[in-house]
């Protein structure tokens, strides 16, 4: 058991080297994933702000 | 091949003091890269006018219809290659696997881009929809392992972190493509294939990102301080293989339970836009349907991490108990909330992004769901098989909801805006089909472990606990 303890202790915990290559890590992965998401935000946003249909048609130029 | 030997499970093993919070970013990186399938969508128009330019040339550009085929193509290819390359992905780790999604999600964007200069239309069925849909399945099962075994205390919470990825990639792809097309874009052309081609270089660069970030523990490892729960029966300490899993009652009942599930949600989605449109007509406008569309995005996003966590804590088959029997709740009462009843907005899209959000935590918690029901050595593999669910609704929901509501409008004399309501409810007995399958998950029988070898051996770590072919004996004088 010796074994399986040195290995439960050495592996898996966050140790201080690894914190530069976590945040660059995470930094990677979560910048373009948070940009994806502002995206969708503010295009989810239109369902709240947008006009009322109604009115939008009221405003579209008619065609003959 | 010793330079790609860096590939094998053996070279991918952690080295002491590797945090293990490194490999969820190793599998976002893929989940996030491979999601950009769901917004394949954004080509759709541009693909239409590739000879045109700016428009469709009838007879001379591509038309619709068959350029739907590519995601379909795509999606099939994803439970295919899923379930065929499922033992193979366990057997040789999680790095080769990542290595060749991102090799075939690339080359599926650089086939795709000379098929829209060549204009040959099988070069992108064969480029995006064959060969990008192998590289979708490799890289959706590939870190599902993995992650449980590094995160055996919160399996449901790590698996959920990697789909909620898959969801959150269309997020990217969509906006990414649209600007690349735009900058690409000339009075000659219309900047789909070289936005293809920088799509499939920045993907392929990211997922090998992954491929290099991602490590397996060794053998017989666990978080320090980790104490298993009490034993609950419906969690195994015990590993089947995937043929034997294949062969109990219990993956078939998950299988109901994702299809049902997925069936129903698909039904939603499949529709949100018109939906929303016909219930509350005068109301909404097309730009506001496209947000409510945006929305059930970011719940069946934020679904696929909240309820995959929350199973950790209150277990799996309570979890899929709330998704289909709130779920039925939910589906009876959306119909009530549109303009000929409650009258209330706030109520659809409420009602709207907590199914969306069950939908995704669906996704999510399956993979944590098959580690309880039969050990965490072959998740990958077994996940993989049960992914032929996804396939199977993929194709049912759509069927269903345009069948039903044309059936209602044509057939029935139903107001559009109230044939949604009998699709509703099928969606809702969908689930209650769902929901008595996941009643029936009861703990695998003795019998079927009795079946397997024993317990993998350490010597099996660098194979993934997959027996390999026996050594030969050793010359005399070698020993």
């Amino acid at each position: 058991m010796e074994t399986k303890d040195a290995v439960q202790l050495d592996y898996g915990q966050p140790k201080v080297n690894n914190l530069p290559m976590l945040v660059v890590s995470w930094m990677i992965v979560g910048v373009p994933a948070a940009w994806g998401v502002t995206q969708t935000f503010k295009q989810s946003l239109n369902l709240f702000t947008a006009p009322p249909a109604t009115a939008t048609a009221a405003t579209q130029p008619t065609s003959r | 091949m010793s330079t790609l030997s860096f590939l094998d499970r053996s070279h991918s093993v952690a080295p002491p003091g590797f945090s293990r919070w490194l490999v969820p970013p190793a599998a976002l990186a893929v989940h996030l890269s491979i999601g950009q399938a769901y917004a394949f969508s954004v080509f759709k128009i541009p693909l239409t006018q590739v000879i045109g330019v700016n428009h469709h040339v009838p007879g001379r550009d591509w038309e619709q219809p068959p350029l739907a085929w590519i995601f379909s193509l795509a999606m099939a290819f994803l439970g295919i290659s899923a379930a065929v390359f499922g033992r193979w992905v366990e057997r040789e780790g999680p790095r080769k696997a990542m290595f060749a999604a991102a090799c075939c999600f690339g080359a599926g964007f650089f086939i795709s881009a000379a098929g829209v200069w060549l204009h040959q239309l099988w070069m992108l069925y064969l480029g995006y929809g064959v060969i990008g849909g192998i590289g979708l399945g490799l890289g959706y099962i590939s870190p599902v392992s993995t992650l449980i075994k590094w995160f055996v205390d919160r399996p449901g919470m790590a698996t959920g972190m990697a789909i909620m990825g898959f969801g959150g990639g269309a997020m990217i792809g969509g906006p990414l493509a649209v600007r690349l097309m735009g900058y690409f874009a000339d009075p000659a052309d219309n900047g789909v294939a070289e936005a293809m081609v920088a799509m499939g270089v920045i993907y392929f660069c990211f997922m090998m990102f992954g491929a290099f970030l991602v490590r397996v523990p060794p053998e017989g490892w666990a978080p320090a301080g980790y104490v298993p729960k009490q034993q609950s029966a419906m969690i195994t300490t015990r590993n089947l293989d995937p043929t034997t899993a294949i062969r109990t009652p219990q993956f078939w009942m998950l299988w109901v339970v994702l299809c049902m599930n997925v069936t129903a949600g698909i039904g939603i989605l499949e529709q949100a836009s018109p939906m929303v449109q016909e219930m509350f007509r005068g109301r909404v406008t097309p730009a506001a349907a496209a947000g409510f569309v945006g929305l059930l995005s970011l719940f069946n996003m934020g679904g696929r991490f909240f309820w995959s966590s929350t199973s950790d804590h209150i277990g799996r088959k309570p979890t899929y108990m709330i998704f289909l029997g709130l779920g039925f709740v939910l589906y009876v009462f959306l119909p009530n909330t549109g303009s000929h009843r409650l009258n209330s907005l706030t109520l659809f899209v409420l009602t709207a992004a907590v199914i969306m959000s069950m939908y995704g935590g669906g996704f999510a918690t399956i993979p944590a769901y098959l580690k309880d029901m039969f050990g965490k050595n072959y998740v990958s593999a077994i996940h993989g098989r049960l992914l032929t669910a996804w396939s199977v609704a993929g194709i049912l929901g759509p069927v269903l909801v345009n069948y039903l509501r044309k059936y209602q409008i044509e057939q029935r004399g139903v107001p559009p805006a109230n044939a949604y309501s009998f699709v509703l409810y099928v969606m809702a007995a969908l689930l209650v089909i769902g929901f008595l399958a996941n009643l029936m998950v009861r703990p695998v029988s003795d019998r079927y472990f009795a079946a397997e070898t024993g317990p993998a051996r350490p010597a099996d770590a660098a194979t993934g606990g997959f027996p390999v072919q026996a050594a030969q004996p050793a010359p005399a004088g070698q020993e």
